[in-house]
């Protein structure tokens, strides 16, 4: 059993805010999850290999290379399907997504006194 | 010429090929048909604009004498993936005003097989439920019944189809999030192994589960949108070498001699008697054209619903960790400290059962509890996929099941029990668990009128067994031809 302490503990790890008046509603909720699932308990999993991945693919890498900024050009019907290799986005793009920016920063609260 | 705009593929290229009407018309018809759908909710965002010049473009093309399979058909776009300059938001308030600056693999495909997107489709926020009634757009309605669910999470995909707005649509399925809402509005849909198709640029939940597939009116069509989507992309890692078939070459084969497995953990009281007598009648008629249906055994079906409550919840919280309010995405008002901002950010702009899985996740991945529960389900996993590795080497060619063990519920019947909602999923999670491709096909209806669909398991990169198997299934069926009068 999950108590309401351990709930709000969990919340904040999580980074996230709860409302007190909902509390018990999401302790019951977890409790009532956390329980059902605890029926793994009951599988033998002797000799069983832990799977992250269906196929076992393992990590896939390249070189590091220093690309251009830009965008990428537009997809057009009965073009080449590939996607091209990725320009570094532009900074102006990306930054049309931050909630709070000034010039080519985004802007944060202060962090250090 | 009255509504061109739920017509099957095949019927649309023809009209665009012999001129009977132009892409304009057919894009503008598609709009039409969202426009007076739009009590049905199926969209986040409808882009006319963008897609009436798109049209032009294709005109041009068409006028030039040039064809191809998909050249000029409307699509619409589930909205978790991202499309360059046309806003993306997962359904969720955190990403209420994301503008993607580039496309997903997927949406790169489909505008150069020729697609028009008209919008982005409603969904569970994140991909989270099974009833589309996680949106912070509000529900989807089943076209069927508008006061039920039309299934989750890709609902709006489901619904746009089944509604006649667009023959073909993409969705993503998780734990089911193709094949359910394909049954529950009465719709072929499509999850192709886990990594035959490319995941980049579609907003993660569960990355060692999520795929992305497509809906359509019937076999032929999906087969079309599957194959225009597949193919290994060096931007997702994931994504398989492996050489895509011609999916369309199957199609009308004969399926004499094809084993047919029958889980016999999926034909339980647990399914719905309705249910339960449309799949024994579907399985009849498979036998009827010369398929041989096997019992077979598939031991672990039960903790399957258990270990992906797990999982998902375990990889979502950490997919989800990026949003934090400070480099997209929303963020709260006010002059607070930075874990505050992190925190308030992220409760108003998550909802209830994404906050609820984050926390779940965080659960299972904690200090002392990792290995009871990650770790096992884990374990539990390998064992899921070797009951279908064993029942694939030694009894059947395919299997078949139930999509759902229940037909659509009411909206609102049980949003309040989370619990009661994930069981919804029993039949088609173990798919995933697995990476096997899985499809739904209609094959019937309740009493009440809502439709029932047919689960069709393949091996691993054998979608063409599914595409094959269904097809025959089709062909000897009507079902695929029923339209929800609210449609009409």
């Amino acid at each position: 059993m999950i108590s309401e302490d351990e709930v709000q503990k969990l919340a904040n790890l999580a980074r996230l805010e709860l409302d007190p008046a909902l509390t018990p509603i999401v302790t019951g909720h977890l409790n009532s999850i956390i329980g059902y699932v605890q029926r793994l308990d009951e599988v033998d999993t002797t000799g069983a290999e832990a799977m992250s991945h269906v196929h076992g693919s393992t990590n896939v890498l390249r070189e590091d290379q220093m690309l251009e900024a830009g965008s990428v050009p537009d997809a057009t019907p009965l073009g080449d399907p590939r996607v091209p290799p990725q320009p570094m986005l532009d900074t102006q793009a990306l930054l049309q997504n931050a909630p709070d920016s000034s010039g080519t920063f985004i802007r944060v609260p202060l962090i250090v006194e | 010429m009255s509504d061109i705009a739920s017509l099957t593929i095949s019927d649309m290229r023809a009209g665009l090929d012999s001129k009977q009407f132009s892409c304009s018309e057919l894009v503008k018809a598609s709009l039409d048909k969202a426009d007076s759908s739009s009590g049905l909710n199926c969209f986040n965002l409808i882009s006319a604009e963008n897609a009436l010049q798109e049209a032009v473009q294709i005109d041009a093309l068409l006028a030039q004498g040039k064809t191809a399979p998909l050249l000029g058909i409307p699509v619409g776009i589930k909205d978790v993936i991202c499309t360059k300059g046309v806003r993306t938001t997962a359904s969720s308030k955190i990403l209420e005003n994301f503008i993607p600056p580039y496309d997903a693999t997927v949406v790169r495909k489909l505008k150069t097989a020729g697609t028009v997107s008209i919008g982005k489709l409603n969904m569970d926020e994140f991909a989270m439920g099974s009833s589309n009634e996680n949106s912070a757009f509000g529900p989807v309605k089943n076209p069927w019944n508008p006061e039920y669910v039309p299934g989750g999470s890709s609902g709006g995909s489901a619904a746009a189809v089944a509604a006649g707005i667009c023959p073909i649509t993409l969705g993503t399925d998780t734990g089911g999030s193709i094949r359910q809402p394909a049954s529950f509005c009465g719709i072929v849909g499509l999850k192709p192994t886990y990594g035959r198709v490319s995941r980049y640029g579609v907003i993660a939940y569960a990355s060692s589960l999520d795929q992305v597939g497509g809906f359509a009116h019937n076999v032929k069509d999906c087969a079309l949108v599957t194959q225009a989507i597949c193919g290994q992309d060096p931007n997702d890692a994931t994504s398989a070498n492996r050489e895509v078939p011609d999916f369309t070459k199957v199609l009308g084969q004969s399926i004499k001699g094809l084993r047919v497995g029958l889980p016999k953990e999926y034909f339980v009281s647990a399914v719905d008697g309705e249910i339960d007598a449309a799949l024994k009648k579907a399985i009849s008629v498979l036998e009827g054209l010369g398929a041989i249906p096997v019992e077979i055994s598939l031991p672990h079906t039960d903790a399957a619903v258990a270990v992906y409550y797990i999982l998902a919840p375990a990889e979502a919280s950490s997919n989800l960790a990026r949003y934090d309010g400070i480099r997209y995405g929303h963020r709260a008002k006010g002059n607070y400290d930075l874990k505050t901002l992190y925190a308030k950010s992220r409760s108003e702009g998550f909802g209830r059962e994404v906050q609820r899985r984050i926390m779940v996740g965080a659960y299972v991945l904690s200090t002392g509890y990792y290995d009871a529960y990650y770790l096992k389900a884990q374990k539990v996993r390998s064992l899921i996929a070797k009951d279908f590795q064993e029942a694939f080497a030694h009894k059947c060619d395919v299997i078949a099941a139930p999509t759902a063990p229940n037909a659509p519920f009411k909206i609102g019947a049980k949003i309040s029990d989370p619990l009661q909602m994930y069981l919804n999923d029993i039949f088609t999670i173990p798919v995933n668990l697995a990476g096997l491709p899985g499809m739904s096909v209609p094959c019937g209806f309740t009493s009440s009128g809502l439709p029932i669909g047919l689960q069709l398991i393949g091996k691993p990169w054998d979608e063409e067994t599914l595409f094959k198997t269904a097809s025959a299934y089709e062909s000897a069926t009507d079902w695929h031809t029923k339209r929800p009068t609210t449609a009409r």
